[in-house]
């Protein structure tokens, strides 16, 4: 019953389901959904490199073999040096259980022990309180508001951003 | 007094200026200079397409004739399907202190709204340079925030102030 919640590699037949989170607008939310483009980006990546690059990746959340959803991260390049960008996807009957939280903590960890980055950033929207009190709870510092970058459902939307510092987590 | 500076296109014979401006530590200044890295680019990227081109572009700030600097613009986006500008400026350390920066960078944002469709130009420098931060408030952006340890320089990792300026902040 107590199944421990740990990050993957996307198998290949998990493809339905990250398909499903970014394609099905009831499955990805008010926040993630903006419209069908590149719908065979999650397979043609998953068949270069399995999603997991050199400049970003994706893994699935599981709890046991309960897919719950996936977090992502992309490289920003900051010459000459760079940060990570992370963010998450839960189907939504797994949200506000704590596995958004988790799921934040465990690659923050991955990718501080694997990677040499100091910063790792999130971005969501102004008004996604859920996601900023997970960030919050993740150990996230919020840095301010960036106005007009995002657009969605018809009109421009400003931005929250997080960061955490690997001297944040006493690394 | 507002319209000293002038942007125009980089030619053959301002290629020397921008290498000055990014190869020579003195010119650079304590906030520019990042050590020497891809010492071609501006002569490549001139030859490819004169330094405009759909993710990137350099504008040279002339002021009569006489090459104070440049500004530059590059692509950032946030989701796919989404983009908004980010800019930046280098002048000869002679030309600083004027008010030329100032001009400068409002006229990339009005050449930007103008000609792009973007709704949102941003600007970021270290939260030690002072100077770069109260000319893009005279320019008419707005301080957003600090991001922490966004860049490497001279050492040690140093904290950016964001700066942005959307559509409806411009005059008319």
């Amino acid at each position: 019953m107590d199944e421990v919640v740990a990050l993957r590699p996307v198998a290949e037949e998990d493809l339905p389901f990250l398909e499903r989170l970014t394609q099905d607008p009831d499955a990805a939310g008010e926040y993630a959904w903006s419209g069908w483009r590149d719908l065979l980006r999650l397979r043609q990546g998953w068949a270069e490199d399995r999603l997991v690059g050199n400049d970003g990746g994706v893994l699935l959340i599981a709890r046991g073999s309960e897919r719950l959803g996936f977090v992502s991260w992309f490289q920003v390049d900051f010459p000459p040096s760079y940060y990570w960008s992370m963010g998450i996807a839960l189907l939504p009957e797994a949200r506000g259980k704590g596995y958004g939280t988790l799921a934040h903590r465990l690659l923050i960890q991955y990718l501080f022990a694997h990677t040499t980055v100091h910063r790792i950033e999130a971005l969501t929207e102004a008004e996604n309180t859920a996601e900023q009190r997970v960030l919050e709870k993740a150990g996230f510092i919020r840095e301010g508001v960036m106005r007009g970058v995002f657009w969605r459902d018809g009109g421009y939307r400003d931005g929250a951003l997080y960061s955490l510092l690997r001297t944040d987590t006493g690394s | 007094m507002d319209d000293d500076v002038a942007l125009r296109l980089v030619t053959e014979a301002d290629l020397p200026l921008l290498e000055r401006l990014t190869q020579d530590p003195e010119s650079a200044g304590e906030f520019a200079w990042l050590g020497w890295y891809r010492l071609t680019r501006f002569r490549q990227w001139w030859a490819e397409n004169r330094l405009i081109g759909d993710d990137i572009g350099v504008l040279i700030v002339d002021r009569d004739g006489d090459r104070l600097g440049f500004v530059t613009w590059y692509k950032v986006s946030s989701t796919p399907g989404y983009y908004y500008w980010n800019i930046g400026i280098a002048l000869l350390p002679e030309a600083r202190g004027k008010g030329y920066g100032t001009q400068a960078q409002r006229k990339l944002a009005q050449y930007l709204f103008a000609h792009t469709t973007v709704q949102r130009i941003e600007a970021s420098t270290e939260v030690g340079n002072v100077a770069e931060q109260r000319s893009l408030e005279k320019a008419g952006f707005t301080r957003e925030g600090v991001h922490r340890s966004a860049g490497w320089r001279d050492g040690a990792y140093r904290d950016g102030v964001w700066y942005s300026m959307v559509r409806s902040d411009q005059p008319g």
